[in-house]
């Protein structure tokens, strides 16, 4: 990689723009306004993209562009795009768009959608400015935004179980978010204002040093506070609670909003904020990393004996996040390697099966596993998508989620804890135990009597299995898991860049 | 040659692919296209063949962005594996597009993909690539098993799936293992094996990984169960092709020739021999010609097991040991499919004049299997039993430890003729399938001629060496002679009666029924268990609720806080006007 180049820009901030604007209009739409509201959603989302992709190629050659802004004295906005940003905000972005075409399909003809897709662009203005945040600052800002924003979007539904599980993600992620405060307000007070730089900040690696006891105080309050978004046993219990979220929220949710912003807290504060090598010496890394092993472990088991899809899905995802604060908390590259491109393709596969999941409840009315015997003939596509992504969760080469769990298990040897070996192999065991029956129960299990897809009745199916908005993201999500498992050894695929993001956090 | 390789990729591929668009569209207009399909599905193995034979040793192709570089060579162990695997896949795949099977199409597809990942584990030539095709291939071999929808197919599914998800999960960590220790390249793996202090362990995974595929005591219970669910061309290559890639994931992955590993070395031949011999005690008791075919599986896989034994005992033999492996899996996987495709045809031709065509093509194989002179049989078990002869590790040659499986063989291959009587069988016209069959049988010889000269030289013995005839054929006698005394025993009333019913009954996957027991008794303790502590956790909560809430306090607090709300709104602006000042300050 060459020397980074710095350069002021209003890119960074033009991105947030793409989804905040649209956004603030939406609020004032009327309800009717129904092709104004699609048309502003989907110029947002796909400005959105052309900013990133044109980013693609000065960000890998070496050049960092930056905006800065002094909100106060000594608190400064600022907005970076370095390849850790790149790759984070690529992610929600194209989410965005695919998810902003499966909800307005989704929503059609319910109720309040000027206040969903309002709130829906703010959560994802909250997410980018997570992924471009350049300073603890600014990540803190927009992690808190983030939190207040999403809670309409868990509650959109109104209803008594939807409120309940609303309130339990505000209190544990406003908790959170106090103890992030706090740790924030500790690191500031210590050694100031802290910018994100790749091998860590200059000013806490002197902390380190000097007050090494102090450092790890402040590292266990800020991972602690990140903890509740990322979903770390034990304060993951919200994540299973907030999926009564309407279907495109939840996919949002996990795959790349809410629980992302934790995750990606984490990496920032242990590679760009302590530096990965500092942290290791610190001590705290293994501790984090055990952790995020039980997690692992702790998560499939749980899911293991969940009958509602949506809910087998959450504690998936409990279990399929700590894949990436395993890998970013080892002290070898192979591993963060891992642990960043999960970001990317756990955000892939989790998001299709979400969307899948919608599907099968949309339909057809069906939430839970048992449910769906002999789904595979009615719904093909939508069953072969929820098929990749599952075998990908495994870690079925050549799906993506193999690529990550490689790169983990080699990283752990490399780490010098082979035990991550055990916890892969134990969860591929587990994960297999939960996503194989629901595979042989869409494919091979026969309907039910009375089933409306069942026996070769070839001429009850329609034309197209599902309306087209909810399909299409579906499938092609699932298509891009596949892809980037299928490509990861070329250039610009995510596996590439997040080998280019962990190298820069190693000298 | 990059043109032959991707042809022999992108053909079987291609056409899945097309079978898969197909079915989304299952109306009537689609009957014709389908067809077409199923019918262009055995070509499709056509390029793989083509390049087992003719592209020459080494070749090789590099795709670097393909997963995390994916490499295939072909050398003489992938080649001759190659080459069976395309016969018995394009055989299977014409049978498909002979019968009657209303999802011919699934099955044809699900073929085609399983062939590509099998013929790429013969090919791989990194870590990497053969775990993929390895764990493709076991997959889609779900699929494969279940596919006749029977209860009985669903719990032989079930009972595969377990095992070849368990030997996934052990060959990823071997993997691994191998790859941190150097050896990506499937050259340098069993050298980099051999190095790292994960030896052990390693090998033990490998054991246990591609062992359950292979179908090495105790971990072949799936095999007798899953062979015979799969509907026949299934079940032929399973036990033919898929069952071969077990065998090759140990020799490119084991530290064969490079250290000798005396306890590993004992144990492989240990299962291997328990594997050849007590495979025949449960399989002459069968009750259905499949089962008794697949237990002929596991012996002879028992006795390849053997062979890989002797090469982590000896490692200077090691490279012969596993060029002899080879051929005699090439053979195996030939004549083992030949006889499973046998069945199928017996079902088809069984009530008409072509059921002797079937019998005596049946017999040729059956006598193969078991080593007869003039078969292919004759000519891998003479190599391999000279390989052998040399290693002693019970004072004993190895040689002659294995002699009987050739009676074994026999007495297998004459139960699953026997119990052929008891199939129904219809009177088709000849076609294709009878004379590929035929075609199969015929090509055994001039195959196994072909495969023993690609890599070191295995010892052949002479046709006309009346010796040898003895050495190899006197087994067989044994085993016939045994089979003769059977026959009349049916006649003397007391026996008959013992012979029909037997006291002892072997139930397909033995240990298996012993197994599920333990596991439905230890699932219903642990359901027990998780009973009792979510009892315990919500008797914890309700505790909980008891201590005092200091929600009382919290709500005095607040009543006394919004005295204040007023006040707070005027706070609020004056925050607003002081940052305004800040601002304009700057």
């Amino acid at each position: 990689m060459n020397e980074t180049m710095t350069q002021t820009s209003w890119i960074p901030v033009a991105i947030l723009f793409t989804s905040l604007l649209p956004g603030l209009v939406i609020f004032g739409l009327r309800e009717r306004q129904i092709r104004l509201r699609t048309w502003l959603n989907m110029a947002g989302a796909i400005t959105k993209v052309g900013f990133v992709i044109a980013l693609i190629p000065p960000v890998t050659s070496g050049l960092r562009l930056e905006y800065r802004y002094d909100l106060l004295p000594g608190v400064q906005l600022l907005l970076i795009t370095d390849p850790m940003a790149l790759l984070f905000v690529g992610l929600s972005t194209l989410l965005w768009l695919l998810t902003t075409i499966y909800a307005i399909g989704y929503l059609e003809d319910s109720p309040n959608r000027s206040r969903f897709f309002g709130f829906f662009s703010l959560c994802v203005t909250a997410t980018a400015g997570i992924a471009l945040s350049g300073n603890l600052i600014t990540f803190l800002l927009f992690f808190e935004t983030l939190t207040l924003v999403t809670y309409p979007l868990v509650a959109h539904r109104g209803t008594a179980e939807a409120l309940r599980g609303a309130r339990t993600y505000l209190a544990y992620t406003v908790t959170g978010g106090i103890v992030l405060l706090g740790g924030v307000a500790w690191l500031t007070a210590m050694v100031g204002p802290v910018e994100f730089r790749a091998r860590g900040a200059d000013e806490v690696a002197a902390l380190a040093t000097t007050n090494p006891t102090t450092a790890v105080a402040i590292f266990a309050t800020l991972i602690a506070g990140l903890a509740v978004k990322a979903a770390l046993v034990p304060v993951h219990g919200w994540l299973p609670i907030a999926m009564v979220a309407p279907a495109p929220v939840s996919a949002l949710l996990h795959a790349v909003a809410v629980v992302k912003a934790g995750v990606f807290g984490i990496i920032r504060v242990i590679h760009d904020v302590y530096g990965v090598e500092i942290a290791a010496n610190l001590g705290v890394l293994t501790p984090l990393a055990v952790l995020a092993g039980i997690t692992i472990v702790y998560g499939s088991l749980r899911a293991l004996m969940q009958d509602e899809l949506k809910s087998r899905l959450a504690y998936s995802t409990v279990s399929q996040l700590s894949y990436i604060t395993v890998g970013v908390s080892l002290f070898a590259v192979t591993a963060t390697t891992g642990g960043i491109v999960h970001l990317v393709h756990q955000g892939l596969m989790k998001v299709s099966l979400f969307f899948c999941a919608g599907l099968f409840a949309e339909v057809l009315g069906l939430t839970r596993v048992s449910q769906l015997a002999g789904v595979g003939r009615r719904m093909p596509v939508s069953s072969a998508s929820f098929t990749v992504a599952a075998l990908g969760m495994i870690g079925i080469p050549p799906v993506a989620g193999f690529v990550s769990k490689w790169y983990l298990g080699l990283g752990g040897l490399e780490a010098g804890a082979p035990w991550v070996l055990a916890v892969l192999a134990a969860s591929t065991l587990l994960n297999a135990a939960y996503f194989l029956p629901v595979i042989y129960v869409l494919w091979f299990k026969d309907p039910e009597e009375g089933a409306p897809w069942q026996g070769a009745a070839s001429h009850l199916r329609r034309r197209v299995e599902a309306p087209l908005p909810l399909l299409v993201p579906a499938a092609a999500t699932a298509c891009l898991a596949l892809v980037a498992g299928l490509g990861a050894g070329w250039a610009y695929s995510p596996l590439s860049l997040a080998e280019l993001v962990a190298a820069g956090s190693y000298s | 040659m990059i043109g032959l390789w991707l042809a022999a990729a992108m053909a079987p591929l291609g056409v899945a692919g097309a079978q898969a668009l197909v079915g989304l569209a299952p109306d009537v207009s689609s009957v014709p296209v389908r067809r077409v399909l199923t019918w262009l599905a055995p070509l499709a193995v056509l390029p793989v063949a083509v390049l087992g034979l003719v592209a020459p040793g080494g070749s090789a192709v590099e795709v670097s962005w393909l997963l995390v570089g994916t490499t295939f060579s072909l050398d003489h162990v992938g080649r001759a594996l190659l080459v069976m695997t395309a016969m018995l896949y394009g055989l299977a795949l014409l049978m498909v597009a002979r019968s009657a099977d209303e999802r011919a199409t699934a099955l044809s597809g699900l073929l085609l993909l399983c062939f590509t990942a099998n013929a790429g584990v013969f090919v791989a030539a990194d870590v990497v690539t053969l775990y993929l095709c390895f764990t493709v291939m076991s997959l889609v071999g779900y699929a494969l098993v279940i596919h006749d929808r029977s209860s009985q197919a669903r719990r032989a599914g079930r009972i595969y799936l377990i095992l070849a998800v368990t030997g996934e999960a052990a060959v990823l960590v071997a993997a691994m293992l191998a790859v941190f220790s150097g050896g990506l390249r499937l050259a340098d793996t069993p050298a980099a094996v051999a190095g790292t202090e994960h030896t052990e362990l390693i090998v033990a995974l490998l054991w246990v990984g591609f062992g359950i595929k292979a179908g090495v005591i105790p971990l072949h219970v799936w095999l007798p169960l899953a062979h015979p669910a799969a509907p026949t061309p299934a079940s032929a290559v399973l036990s033919g092709a898929m069952i071969t890639a077990g065998l090759a994931g140990w020799l490119r992955m084991l530290p064969l020739g490079e250290v000798s590993m005396t306890a590993w070395g004992l144990v492989f031949i240990g299962t291997g021999l328990a594997g050849a011999y007590l495979a025949v005690l449960a399989g002459v008791v069968q009750r259905t010609a499949k089962a008794a075919l697949a237990y002929s599986s596991v012996s002879q896989m028992g006795l390849l097991s053997v062979v890989v034994g002797a090469g982590l005992l000896v490692p200077d033999l090691a490279g012969l040991l596993a060029a002899t492996a080879v051929v005699y899996a090439a053979h195996h996987g030939l004549v083992k499919a030949a006889l499973f495709f046998g069945v199928g045809l017996w079902g088809y031709h069984g009530a008409g004049p072509a059921k002797w065509v079937v019998l005596a093509g049946m017999a040729v194989a059956g006598l193969a299997l078991a080593g007869w002179p003039f078969t292919s049989g004759y000519l891998a078990k003479y190599a391999t039993k000279d390989a052998l002869a040399g290693i002693t590790p019970a004072g004993v040659g190895l040689d002659s430890l294995l002699v009987l499986v050739g009676t074994g063989s026999t007495l297998l291959v004459a139960r699953a003729l026997w119990l052929l009587r008891d199939t129904s069988a219809q009177d088709r016209r000849w076609g294709p399938t009878l004379t590929g069959w035929l075609g199969l049988i015929g090509s055994s010889i001039p195959f196994l001629l072909w495969a023993a000269r690609l890599g070191p030289e295995v010892t052949l013995p002479g046709w006309s060496d009346p010796s040898a005839w003895w050495s190899q054929g006197w087994p067989v006698l044994l085993g016939v002679g045994l089979v003769a005394v059977v026959l009349t025993l049916r006649r003397v009333p007391r026996a008959s009666r013992t012979l029909a019913r037997p006291r002892v009954e072997v139930p397909p996957g033995d240990v298996v029924v012993l197994e599920e027991r333990a596991a439905a008794l230890l699932a219903d303790r642990v359901g027990r268990l998780v009973e009792v502590l979510t009892r315990g956790y919500r008797g914890a909560g309700r505790l909980l609720q008891r201590i005092p809430s200091p929600a009382g306090w919290v709500n005095v607090a607040e009543q006394h806080l919004a005295v204040w709300r007023t006040s707070g709104t005027a706070l609020l602006g004056m925050v607003a006007v002081l940052l305004m000042l800040v601002w304009w300050g700057r």
